[in-house]
């Protein structure tokens, strides 16, 4: 069981109710197929992903960005249990999601700029690790 | 993963850019390093206060990003420019390698709250690739 500080469940709460979900999801997944090009291998299907401005202008990029931030939605509402959340997703996701949080942890911090305090940055980056662990849970 | 000609001036166009904040950068990240990654803390048990803002963590961040300088400035060969601090991190301060990854994720989370404009996905990826090889030939003298 993950237990959260009160802090840490607020400063959850209002960084994802305040979050543009479409944008930052395909912003989010972008990036990481551009900072970490390996992880193109799963998404052979999707088109041109030639290059950066490709990757950035790909609409599938950007509809599954907004798929998965709306699914990461699940956690933040189910913080307390965020393991049986992902019980059924976690069959279909990769080792390398940590890549992607790493990812998004920049684009969070890019839009809240000051505002994404040390502290701050250690909540965020503890629910992603919980969420990952929880999505890789089929693997092992 | 070498850095090409490209990533090269990707990186000197971007420190171009941060070189003015570069203390800041460098208290900021050393800063969140010790708060999100409490275990960094052990380093520094000879210092007063570990807190962001104090002296010790101020000072130390601009010793570390004098030391980015002058990666940047040696970006051509990496291995014999930071051979004197890959001495000093294997013999003396003995950081455990994969502490670098660490300080280098938040130097990039600094980047991104300080120049969200700048720190495009192509200055990341150069900026990325170029920090590793910074750790990379700061390991060099360990084993």
């Amino acid at each position: 069981m993950v237990e959260w500080t009160d802090f840490e469940r607020t400063t959850i709460q209002d960084i994802f109710s305040k979050m543009n979900y479409d944008v930052v999801g395909q912003q989010a997944l972008a990036r990481c197929l551009i900072v970490y090009p390996w992880t193109q291998r799963y998404f052979g299907n999707f088109g041109n992903l030639y290059n950066a401005a490709a990757i950035m202008g790909n609409p599938m990029v950007a509809a599954h960005g907004k798929v998965v931030l709306h699914g990461l939605d699940r956690a933040v509402k189910n913080m307390d249990n965020i393991k049986a959340a992902y019980a059924e997703l976690s069959v279909l996701h990769s080792e390398k999601l940590h890549l992607l949080g790493d990812c998004l942890t920049i684009v969070v911090a890019a839009q809240l700029g000051a505002g994404f305090t040390p502290e701050v940055q250690a909540a965020f980056q503890k629910f992603l690790a919980v969420v990952v662990s929880s999505l890789r849970r089929q693997y092992h | 993963m070498s850095l090409s000609a490209k990533d090269k001036e990707a990186v000197k166009a971007l420190w171009a850019k941060i070189s003015g904040k570069a203390d800041d950068v460098g208290h900021d990240a050393l800063s969140r390093m010790l708060v999100v990654y409490p275990q960094t803390k052990t380093y520094f048990s000879h210092w007063k206060d570990l807190s962001p803002g104090s002296a010790p963590v101020r000072k130390h961040g601009k010793t570390v990003m004098s030391g980015v300088a002058e990666a940047v400035s040696k970006i051509d060969d990496l291995t014999s420019g930071l051979l004197t601090l890959s001495e000093l991190h294997a013999f003396q301060l003995r950081v455990d390698p994969a502490n670098f990854k660490i300080l280098s994720h938040n130097i990039l989370v600094v980047l991104a709250t300080l120049f969200p404009n700048d720190f495009t996905p192509e200055a990341h990826v150069a900026m990325d690739k170029f920090l590793t090889a910074v750790s990379l030939a700061l390991s060099e003298k360990y084993r």
